[in-house]
Parts: structure tokens; sequence; C-alpha cells
């Protein structure tokens, strides 16, 4: 679904090109779910740029889909740290925002209204938000707006989905519960997910690959699969299991940070 | 009183208390009507004029709503203009804000000189002073749009105009009422402005010409440039004298405010 080969970013810094990444190779199957994390300023945010052809990369090759990346994909959907949603747009319309973009809902919205609320709805309900679709974002909580910045991000079904430390801003327990409803969304519909995180239990707990990157220039140092059974519960982040490979990763950055 | 009544009536309550202030304090220290006169004096002399006066703000309340339309017009687009591109918006950012700072009472003989006198100086005026802060206001809005939510939309296939459409302009309409509320303000002083200068009708025209002719409490602001000119040694606008005959030699009309310049005129008249 996603590869890159040997792809460098150069950016124009104040005192002279700074690179971003340096021979990132890595690559992400279709339906799989991928995290990666590293240290902060590593370039993680940087990937996602390339990935979805937000920025060009220096060198090397962006494809997703197996056709190399020339421009914005079209197709992907992103969720953020903050859940920047419309203050003026209720959440069901900042929801419909996606669908007044992308073809080929965007060339039937208005005909087709009606059923894509229903759709709204139904995937409010399945994120915890039954009935919150004629509230404005500022009369949400943080994680009900990222509820709702997650259900945006999904609407139009894509088959790609990038995700930038969306929990980040959330207390632990709505954070854990997020995961739940993003593995449960995921399960059902099985599209390609990037999660790009600080949370070493986070990426764990839901991604099938782990891919750890160093310092600027970010590099993938190491990939690591995590093959426990799913569908997963929570009680498995208290596995010995699972703290190994949290513990191993820890170590990992811990050292690239210093090195 | 609930406080939603009070908050209703408070601008009324404001403003009574100002003119109430006022008129005590003028009458308590015995202020002259030269100084400062009280508000019932300048009801006095509105009661008096009201023909003239009426005549008069109504050229200026039309002239300064159309200079107000020209720049809501004119203010827009190219606030849109130049919110659109950061190339655009970092090569035309000095060059307004450059003419922005031209004294506009400077502009008003050159309009006249293309114009004559009459009502497009005054529109125009109003006009120039007034469709600054709406560009800047419309254009910072859509500049300011969040970068990941303009990356959410641009991985969804957005085009600029998308962006612009569903984020940039909704987002710039709070800042775009809000900038209007100084541009009519600014619009008005535009127009009393350049009437003060050259004009046949209107407010400022009203104000100068009264001022000519002495005497009137009801030209209070003239008379306040008058005293400050001519106790405390303040310079006049468009006063001819020391640096501002050195500098600008072929200024077409002397000052009107000060009682020197004026006299000065009378005296070589007869």
């Amino acid at each position: 679904m996603i590869s890159l080969k040997d792809v460098s970013l150069a950016y124009a810094g104040r005192t002279g090109p700074v690179l971003a990444l340096e021979g990132t190779t890595i690559s992400v199957g279709r339906g799989e779910f991928a995290a990666v994390v590293g240290p902060s300023g590593c370039g993680k945010s940087t990937l996602m740029k390339l990935v979805t052809g937000l920025v060009k990369p220096t060198t090397g090759v962006v494809a997703v889909d197996g056709a190399p990346v020339t421009g914005p994909v079209k197709m992907a959907g992103m969720a953020f740290q903050n859940a920047n949603l419309l203050p003026w747009r209720t959440v069901t319309d900042n929801i419909l925002l996606p669908l007044e973009i992308v073809e080929p809902y965007r060339g039937k919205f208005r005909s087709h209204r009606a059923e894509y609320v229903a759709k709204v709805e139904d995937l409010l309900a399945t994120v915890g938000l039954k009935g919150f679709g004629d509230r404005f974002p500022w009369e949400l909580s943080g994680g009900m707006q990222q509820r709702a910045s997650l259900c945006r991000s999904l609407i139009h079904e894509p088959a790609l989905l990038m995700l930038d430390e969306p929990f980040a801003a959330l207390d632990a327990f709505t954070r854990e519960e997020l995961w739940c409803v993003l593995r449960d969304v995921w399960q059902r519909l099985k599209f390609t997910v990037v999660l790009v995180t600080h949370d070493l239990r986070e990426a764990v707990f839901l991604a099938d690959t782990v891919h750890v990157m160093s310092a600027r220039p970010g590099r993938i140092i190491e990939t690591r699969d995590v093959s426990f059974t799913r569908p997963r519960d929570l009680e498995v982040c208290y596995d010995k299991a699972f703290t190994d490979i949290v513990h191993g990763l820890r170590n990992q950055i811990a050292q690239v940070r210093k090195g | 009183m609930n406080s939603s009544k009070i908050e209703s009536l408070a601008p009324w309550i404001f403003v009574i208390a100002l003119f109430v202030i006022w008129e005590l304090v003028c009458k308590l220290f015995g202020v002259s009507t030269i100084t400062l006169p009280a508000p019932s004096d300048i009801w006095a002399a509105i009661l008096r004029y009201w023909a003239p006066l009426l005549r008069n703000s109504f050229v200026t309340l039309w002239t300064t709503l159309a200079g107000f339309a020209l720049a809501v017009a004119f203010g827009l687009f190219l606030g849109l203009v130049v919110g659109w591109s950061r190339t655009i918006y970092r090569g035309l950012y000095p060059v307004m804000i450059g003419f922005n700072s031209i004294p506009k009472v400077a502009v008003v003989p050159i309009l006249v000189l293309w114009f004559g006198i009459g009502e497009i100086p005054a529109i125009l005026t109003a006009f120039l002073i007034s469709f600054f802060p709406i560009v800047v206001n419309v254009a910072t809005g859509l500049a300011t749009i969040e970068p990941e939510l303009e990356d959410v939309l641009r991985a969804l296939g957005a085009s600029k105009l998308d962006v612009m459409r569903k984020v940039g302009i909704p987002r710039a309409m709070p800042y775009f009422f809000g900038s209007l509320k100084v541009a009519i303000t600014l619009a008005f002083v535009g127009t009393v402005v350049s009437e003060t200068i050259a004009a046949n009708a209107g407010i400022g025209f009203r104000r100068s010409d009264r001022a000519r002719r002495r005497g009137h409490p009801h030209v209070c602001g003239d008379r306040l440039a008058r005293t400050a000119h001519d106790r405390l040694g303040l310079p006049c606008p468009g006063q001819r004298g020391g640096l501002s005959r050195r500098c600008v030699p072929a200024f077409p009309s002397p000052c009107r405010a000060c009682r020197k310049g004026w006299r000065g005129r009378m005296e070589r008249q007869r």
C-alpha cells in the first residue's frame, strides 16, 4: 500500500538546509496498522506529509497503491493532536466536510445529503457520540472533539488513514477508550493506518508493526512486529510479553536520544 | 431591573453620563464657550442653525457611505487577493503600509486637482482612509488558517479555492465585520477632512466656513484648535509659516484655524 524507498527530505532552514529525513525505507501493506515511534523532532510528521503527497521528497521515491506520489493523494483521511473542527459548523457539518471535497461524493453532495447525514450518525454512534450531531464543537469536551475529528477522517471511507498523535492531548482514561474505538473501527473497515505517536503502549496495543525512528535526521532503525491475537483487549497491556516489547522499544529510543 | 435590561440600556446611560459630566464641568469651572462650549450651548446652536446643518450633514452622510461602500468592496477583494498566497502577501504588504502612512490630508489637494472641488474628493478620501483596515483584517483571517486543517483538506484533494471557500472565507468573516466598525468611523473622518480642505457643502465645509467667518460657538472643534494654537504655540496643519512655508511653498491655502494667518490674510485682502 505504502512504500518509501531511500527517501530523504531537506528543507531550507534559517542557517542552511536542514535534513529532516535521511535514507528512510518503510513499507506498509494493505489493511495493515503501522505505528511510527521516535524521539520528538525526528521527522515523524514529515513522514506523514510525504506519504500524503503534501511535500515532495528531496531524493528517493514515495509510492502509494503502487503509483509514485507526485501531488496530494486525494483520498487520505487525516487526524491530528488538535481536533481542528470548524467552530461555525455543527459536529455533523464538520464531519460532512470531506464529502464536500472528495469525488465521487462531491458531485452528488446536495442530492444525497440526507443519506450522508445518516452515515454520519452511524459513525457518531460507533465512536460514542450518538445524538451530538447538532452540537457545535465548542460545546464538546476535548475527548469528544477528538472523536468527531476521527469521524471526519473516516467519513469518506478512506483506504488510508494518517494519524499524527491524535490522542496525545487527552487524559489517560479517554485515551484508552479511544484506542478501543479506533481498534473496533479498524477491525470493521480494514483500512490502512499509519499512526505517529510518542506513546509506546499505544503503538504496541494498536499496531501490527512498530517502526522506530532515530533522532534527526530521521531514519527507520528498527521494525518490530507485534503479533498479539486480535481482537485485543485492554488487558493485554498488562501481559508480560506486552511490557517486554514496550520496555525494549523504550530502551532503543533512549539510546537514539543519547546518540 | 435584571442584568440583560441594564446591558441593553448601558450605551444610553454612558452617553448621557458623558454629556452630564461635560455640562457640569463647563458650568462649575466657568469654562468660556471659546475654550469648550457646554453641550447646552452646542444644542442651542444646533437648534438655531438646524437647516444648514441638516443640509450639510446629508451631504457628508452620503459621501461617507459612498466612500465606505467603495472601501468595503475593494477592501474585501484586495484582502482576498493578499490572503490568497504568501508571495502576494509579502510583496503587497510593504507597499500598502507605505501607502497607508501617507497622511490623507496631503492627498486631498491632489484629488481636488484631479477631480475639482466637490463630493468626489470627499468620497475618495473616505475610501482611501478606510479600505486599509478591511484589507488587513480579511488578509489576516485568510493567512492564519491552521496549517493542520489545510493539510487535512489538501490530503483529500482540495484545491486552494476549496480551502478558501470552506475554511478561509468563513473564518475571515468575524475579522471582516470587526474591521467594518473601524472603517466606517475612518470613512467619516476622511470625508470631513476632505470637506474641510476643499468642498462646497458638508459638515467639514460648514465647520471651516463658519470658522472663517468667526464668532459661532458651534464650531467647537475649530475653536479648540485655534485656542491650542494661540496659547500653546502648537503647529496647525496647513499653516503657511515657519517650516511648512519653507518646505511646501506652493501649498494653496493659508491656515484657517490660525487666527494670525486668518487676520494676515484679511489684512492682505484689505
